[in-house]
């Protein structure tokens, strides 16, 4: 790889933020009103408005008590305010304490102990003034491709997605790893009728044993509901398109995964530790694989798309490739890496590979995606699987 | 890769190891086409059939009961002989892995 740095702010845990924000977090959804009244007029700040943390069962609260955590120790996120109700069911001291063993600069702020709306804004824009205050005398610094710790999702996907974006993305995830990088990959269904294949990249039995396990977690919840995936796979469009089986949709969608050997798996929002390939175990809903994906700890995201999608996230870059070279121009201001030249037949798989960690490098180091120049970046979603109550 | 003076229409193979190319515009039945590769362009074949832009076509001949090969890996077996430039698609592959279990 010709270039093999970036420039990113160091963080306390040896992380390497790609961005510098100010992230102020709601525990519950009952503190969103709050919290965005907070962030006005900070452009630095993102508050990460969310609707869970409370009506919810504890194997979920556990999940959202680890994805706050995840979000609020992000090496993208140089400062952390909390905003709690007081009365709801995550505790806001347990994602505070979470937050505080990797970074300094946390605080927390419950609106019944406040007294209201209005002294919980005031109080919460003097810390945040504060915090804005810390956060500007931080600055960019060069980084190795070990701290590169990349998420890849596919969305928007059509005939050309396994053709053009998802295997070039496979091939820019190949050289990050050689090179020392880290890549997350997840959306679990997708995995459904090409999880032999996963299995055997894996580094031993046990992550094989791990990786056919969340399939089949997956695949029970879903029979659960009354639905039956992997019989109505691939689905009378995607034959239409040129898709015969299961195994070829699957093996389309996990290409942009690459060939390198999967380290471990992990759960939602847990944050992923040692350098390598990853699997988190999570949906393909754009809002909350991103968001997971924040959580285990990405600094830059990778999206692959047929003929171009929009969404980005409020922490992470996320470079969009879309293959469709019909499609493609119509959503141009959505998309960074063209990979549409493959299907066109005037740039490899390989080229299209290099302009894709090229981008991720540049973005990495600064440079506005287009997610971020049109703001198309403020929903966060997490991933919960019981019922609300 | 690229397709300067090239005026045949291509079939991709995305892995070395593939015995199925992808059509990356529609292949008429007896026209010639090109296997295109990272490596760049590979042999020439004619198409025995129409092959759609994204349908897959054989690189080569698969035995009834073989493996058929993309990305590298099996994506089911051939449920009849096929022959080189043949349409391959849902009537002569079939999935190993469609059904529960």
């Amino acid at each position: 790889m010709a270039e093999k740095t970036f420039y990113g702010f160091p963080r306390e845990d040896g992380t390497a933020g790609t961005r510098n924000y100010l992230a102020i977090i709601p525990t519950v959804f009952c503190a969103n009103e709050v919290v965005s009244a907070i962030a006005r007029g900070q452009p630095n700040s993102r508050p990460l408005l969310h609707c869970k943390g409370c009506g919810q069962l504890a194997p979920d609260l556990e999940i959202i008590t680890r994805t706050l955590v995840g979000l609020g120790s992000s090496p993208n996120v140089g400062a952390t305010l909390l905003v709690g109700l007081g009365c709801e069911a995550v505790s806001i001291d347990e994602v505070y304490a979470g937050i505080a063993q990797r970074r300094s600069l946390v605080e927390k702020l419950v609106i019944q102990e406040a007294g209201g709306m209005s002294a919980a804004v005031r109080k919460g824009r003097q810390i945040v003034e504060r915090m804005i205050g810390a956060l500007a005398t931080q600055k960019r610094a060069p980084q190795p491709l070990a701290n590169l710790r990349l998420a890849v999702k596919c969305g928007s996907s059509d005939a050309t997605s396994g053709l053009a974006a998802n295997p070039a993305t496979g091939k820019a995830v190949d050289e990050i790893i050689a090179a020392g990088g880290t890549v997350i990959f997840g959306e679990t269904t997708e995995f459904i009728g090409a999880e032999h294949i996963l299995a055997a990249r894996a580094i031993d039995g046990a992550v094989a044993q791990k990786i056919l396990a969340i399939v089949n977690r997956m695949e029970k919840r879903i029979i659960q509901m009354g639905v039956d995936m992997r019989g109505t796979q691939p689905s009378p469009g995607n034959i239409a398109g040129g898709l015969t089986t299961i195994e070829e949709k699957s093996l389309g969608a996990i290409s942009k995964s690459g060939h390198q050997p999967i380290c471990d798996v992990y759960e939602y929002g847990e944050q992923i530790k040692g350098s390598g390939l990853f699997i988190m175990d999570s949906p393909g809903k754009e809002d909350e694989f991103l968001t997971g994906a924040c959580a285990a700890g990405a600094n830059m995201i990778v999206f692959t798309s047929g003929g171009g999608a929009p969404q980005g996230c409020p922490l992470v870059p996320v470079v969009k490739v879309a293959g469709n070279p019909d499609k493609v121009l119509r959503m141009k201001e959505h998309v960074d890496v063209d990979a549409g030249a493959i299907i066109k037949g005037t740039q490899s798989i390989q080229g299209v590979g290099r302009s894709i960690i090229q981008r991720v490098l540049r973005a990495a180091s600064g440079e506005q995606v287009a997610a971020e120049i049109h703001q198309y970046d403020k929903s966060i979603g997490i991933y919960t699987r019981g019922p609300t109550i | 890769m690229g397709n300067l003076g090239r005026t045949l229409p291509t079939a991709l193979m995305i892995d070395a190891k593939d015995n199925v190319a992808t059509a990356l515009t529609p292949i008429a039945k007896g026209q010639r086409f090109a296997l295109g590769s990272d490596e760049g362009y590979g042999a020439e074949l004619t198409a025995r059939e129409d092959i759609p832009r994204g349908h897959k076509v054989a690189k080569g001949h698969i035995a009834r009961g073989a493996q058929v090969i993309k990305y590298g890996n099996v994506i089911g077996v051939a449920i009849r002989e096929i022959k080189s430039g043949d349409h391959v698609h849902i009537h002569n592959l079939k999935s190993l892995r469609g059904q529960c279990d």
